[in-house]
C-alpha cells in the first residue's frame, strides 16, 4: 500500500518511513502543506498520515483537500496533540483515525494492516465477534457456524459496523450507506432495520448508544 | 463574609468611637471642673464686692448715730434681734468674737439668696438682711473667706470704726449650681456618644467601601478567574493597591499560561522525539541478532515504554493542577463516556471486557472541563486494565452526574483506600505503576468542584475495585 507521510519533523519522518518500509509499505513523505498538495495528484495513495502542526499551517485544514483528491485513501491524523477535544476535531473535521504520539508502532501497523484489508477486500477479512463471525470479503454471516440470511440494506448496515468494529458509527453514516438521495428516510427506519439484523444475529449483536450510533459488540479480533 | 465586628469598618469605627469618645469626656469633664472652678470664684468675688459696698453703707450709718435700722441701708431687718455682744472684745481687733453664734440645724436658708450680717466694734450685730440669721453667722470675725456649713461667708473689718459686715451665700446653692451645670455637660455626652459612635460606623462604612469592594473583587478571583480588578471611585491609595494587585493578578495569569503553555511544548517536544525512537527500535528489533542483542534492545524498549508513560503521566498531572483554569463546560458524560473507551475499542480483548452503561433517556450533564475529565476517565479505566487482568470492566453514567469503572480484579484493603488518593503510592509491586493515576484522577475531580470515591469491594460484588467519579450536576439549558 502506497502511504503519504506528512510530516515535518525530520528525524521523526525518517523514522516512520524507515519502518514502514521495512514493514512493506510504500511511502512518500511531504515535510509540508505545499509539498503535500503537490504530491496529492500523483499517486493513488492507500492512506494519508498527517501530522497536526506543519510549518506552513495546521494539518487538519488540509483533510477537505485530501478527501477531495485521495478520495480512497484512509486519513490517519499523527500528532502529538493528545487532548479528547483534539481528537473529536481531528475526526469530525474527516480524518478516518486519530494516533497520539509517542504510539506503540505495532498498534500503527495493526491500524494500516486493517486499512490494507478494507481497501483489497481481502477473503481474509473475517470480523471476529465470538458466535458471530463476519466474512466481509464473501459478504456472508454466520451465528454459531449458521449463515443467516440478510436483506441488501441490513448486511449494508452490517458491513459498516463491521469496517471498524473498534468504532461508533453515527445514524447518519449507517443511513447513508442504505439509501440513494431517491429514497424517503423515515425517522426509524435505521432502527427498523437494526431491529431485523438483532432478530437474525441476536438481540445483543448491535448496541445503540443513545443520541451517539451503533456498534457491534462482542469483537474479538 | 467578615464575622460580626471583625470588618475594616467596623474596627475602625469601634478604636475611633473609642477614642473620639473618650476625649470628648477627657475634655467634658476639664470644662466641668473650669466651670465649678469659676462658678466658685464668682460666687466668691459676689460675697466680696457686696461686702466691701456693705461696710461703707454701715459705716455712714454708725457715723448717723444709730443703730438697728439704717435708713440708708437697702433691705435691712429693721430689729436688731437680741444677739449678745461681747464687750471685751477689742473693737479694732479683726478676730471679734460675735455675742451670739448661729444655730445652725435650725436656721431656715432661702434659696439662692446672699444674706449679710454687720457687727459693731464690741461684735454686736447690729445689722442684717432678710434671710440672714438672728445670730451670728460666725463665731469668729475673722477677715476673708470662710466656710461655715451650709454657709459660705465673707468677712471684712472696717479698721477706722471696727465695723464688721459678713456676706454669705449657701454652699448648696453653689452646688446645685455646679450639679446642674455637670449635668447639662455630661447629659449631651450621653445621648450624643452613641449618635456618635453610629455616625463614625457609617461614615467608616461609607468611605471604606470601595476597600469591601476591593475585598470582595480579590476573594472573587481564583486560577480560573485572573482578569484585572476595576474599583471605582478609589482614592489614590486604593488605586495604588489596586494596580498594584492587578499587575501581581497579570504575573501570576502569564506564570499560569507559561506553565500551562511549558505542558503543551513538553507534549509536542517530548513525544515526537518517543515516538521516533519506538519506531527505530522497532525497525531494529525486526533485524536478525544475536541474543543478546535482542535482550538489550527489549530492555531498551521497555525502558523507553516507561519514559514514554512516565512522561505521559506527569504532563497530565500538569493538565490536572490548571483544570480550574480552563474552561468549565456542561459535559455531556454519556459522550465523555463513549470518546474515551472508543480510544481502547481499538484492541479486541479490551473491547470484549469493556461494558458501558449509559442512561437511555435523558442527558446526564456535569460541570467540568471536557479533556482534563477525560484523562481522568481514561486514567480509572487504565487502572482497572491494569490491576483487573481478567473480568468485565464496567463503566456506568448515572444521575447525578456520576461515572463509575468497576473491576472484578483482586481489590484493595479497606485500609489501603486512602492511601491511593496520593501520589507515589502503589500497593503492589506485581504492576508497572506510576503511583500518579488515581492521583491525577482526584486533583482533576476536586479542580472540577467534584470528588473521587473509592470502594473496595463495591457493594453487592464479593471483590473487585469501584471508581465513582462524581461531579456538579448541570441542567441543560
Amino acid at each position: 500500500m502506497r502511504i503519504l507521510l506528512i510530516e515535518d519533523d525530520a528525524v521523526f519522518a525518517r523514522a516512520m518511513v524507515t519502518f514502514l518500509t521495512a514493514k512493506g509499505f510504500t511511502v512518500a513523505l511531504a515535510h509540508n502543506m505545499q509539498a503535500a498538495k503537490d504530491m496529492l495528484p500523483t499517486a493513488n495513495w492507500g492512506a494519508v498520515l498527517l501530522d497536526w502542526h506543519l510549518p506552513d499551517g495546521e494539518g487538519i485544514d488540509l483533510l477537505p483537500m485530501i478527501r477531495k483528491q485521495a478520495d480512497q485513501a484512509s486519513i490517519m491524523m499523527l500528532t502529538a496533540k493528545d487532548q479528547i477535544s483534539d481528537r473529536i476535531k481531528g475526526l469530525d473535521a474527516g480524518a478516518d483515525d486519530y494516533l497520539v504520539k509517542p504510539f506503540d508502532p505495532d498498534e500503527l501497523l495493526a491500524r494500516l494492516r486493517a486499512v490494507e484489508r478494507r481497501r483489497s477486500g481481502a477473503a481474509s477479512a473475517i470480523v471476529d465477534c465470538g458466535s458471530l463471525k463476519i466474512d466481509l470479503g464473501r459478504s456472508t454471516v454466520t451465528v454459531d457456524g449458521v449463515p443467516a440470511d440478510l436483506t441488501g440494506k441490513e448486511w449494508a448496515i452490517l458491513r459498516v459496523l463491521a469496517s471498524r468494529p473498534d468504532r461508533l458509527h453515527s445514524k447518519e453514516v449507517l443511513s447513508s450507506a442504505i439509501y440513494t438521495f431517491d429514497d424517503d428516510i423515515g425517522s426509524n427506519t435505521l432502527e427498523v432495520f437494526i431491529s431485523h439484523i438483532r432478530r437474525k444475529l441476536g438481540r445483543d449483536t448491535i448496541q445503540t448508544y443513545r443520541g451517539q450510533g451503533y456498534r457491534l459488540t462482542g469483537f474479538v479480533g | 463574609m467578615n464575622p460580626l465586628g471583625s470588618g475594616l469598618a467596623s474596627r475602625l469605627s469601634r478604636v475611633l468611637s473609642i477614642w473620639v469618645g473618650g476625649i470628648w469626656i477627657v475634655g467634658s469633664v476639664t470644662v466641668a471642673w473650669f466651670v465649678n472652678t469659676a462658678i466658685v470664684s464668682g460666687f466668691d468675688a459676689t460675697l466680696a464686692i457686696s461686702a466691701h459696698r456693705l461696710i461703707d453703707l454701715v459705716v455712714l450709718d454708725s457715723k448717723d448715730g444709730k443703730d438697728g435700722v439704717g435708713a440708708s441701708m437697702p433691705r435691712i431687718v429693721s430689729k436688731s434681734t437680741s444677739a449678745a455682744v461681747n464687750a471685751a472684745q477689742a473693737s479694732n481687733t479683726p478676730d471679734v468674737k460675735p455675742t451670739s453664734a448661729v444655730n445652725i440645724s435650725a436656721v431656715n436658708i432661702p434659696a439662692n439668696q446672699l444674706v449679710y450680717q454687720a457687727f459693731d466694734a464690741s461684735g454686736r450685730l447690729t445689722i442684717r438682711s432678710e434671710g440672714a440669721p438672728e445670730k451670728a453667722l460666725l463665731t469668729d470675725l475673722k477677715p476673708g473667706y470662710a466656710d461655715v456649713p451650709p454657709w459660705r461667708t465673707y468677712v471684712i473689718h472696717n479698721t477706722a470704726k471696727s465695723m464688721y459686715v459678713v456676706t454669705a451665700d449657701t454652699l448648696a446653692n453653689r452646688a446645685d449650681l455646679q450639679r446642674e451645670t455637670l449635668l447639662w455637660l455630661l447629659l449631651p455626652l450621653l445621648i450624643l456618644l452613641p449618635v456618635m459612635g453610629l455616625v463614625v460606623y457609617k461614615l467608616t462604612r461609607r468611605e471604606l467601601h470601595v476597600v469591601e469592594q476591593l475585598a470582595e473583587e480579590i476573594a472573587a478571583r481564583g486560577s480560573g478567574n485572573l482578569t484585572p480588578i476595576s474599583i471605582s471611585g478609589a482614592s489614590s491609595e486604593m488605586s495604588t493597591i489596586t494596580a498594584g494587585t492587578n499587575q501581581l493578578l497579570m504575573r501570576l495569569d502569564d506564570a499560569l499560561h507559561t506553565e500551562r503553555s511549558l505542558a503543551a511544548n513538553a507534549a509536542h517536544e517530548l513525544r515526537t522525539p518517543l515516538a521516533s525512537a519506538r519506531l527505530s527500535l522497532s525497525t531494529a528489533q525486526s533485524f536478525p541478532m544475536v541474543n543478546e542483542a535482542k535482550d538489550a534492545l527489549a530492555q531498551l524498549a521497555a525502558s523507553l515504554d516507561t519514559l514514554s508513560k512516565r512522561a505521559e503521566k506527569l504532563l497530565q498531572l500538569s493538565r490536572a493542577e490548571a483544570a480550574a483554569t480552563l474552561t468549565q463546560d456542561d459535559v455531556d458524560l454519556s459522550v465523555l463516556t463513549l470518546m474515551v473507551t472508543q480510544e481502547f475499542w481499538y484492541h479486541p480483548n479490551v473491547q470484549s471486557r469493556l461494558k458501558l452503561g449509559l442512561p437511555k433517556d435523558a442527558a446526564v450533564l456535569g460541570k467540568g472541563n471536557f479533556d482534563t475529565l477525560a484523562i481522568a476517565l481514561r486514567n480509572l479505566i487504565e487502572n482497572a486494565l491494569k490491576y483487573a487482568p481478567e473480568g468485565d470492566i464496567c463503566v456506568t453514567v448515572a444521575s447525578p452526574a456520576s461515572i463509575t469503572v468497576r473491576d472484578e480484579g483482586e481489590g484493595v484493603a479497606e485500609k489501603d483506600l486512602s492511601k491511593l488518593r496520593h501520589r507515589h503510592v502503589r500497593l503492589t509491586n506485581n504492576q508497572t505503576g506510576y503511583g500518579l493515576g488515581l492521583s491525577i484522577v482526584r486533583t482533576i475531580a476536586e479542580k472540577n468542584n467534584g470528588q473521587l470515591e473509592l470502594r473496595s469491594p463495591p457493594v453487592g460484588y464479593p471483590h473487585g475495585f469501584e471508581a465513582v467519579l462524581r461531579l456538579q450536576p448541570s441542567h441543560p439549558a
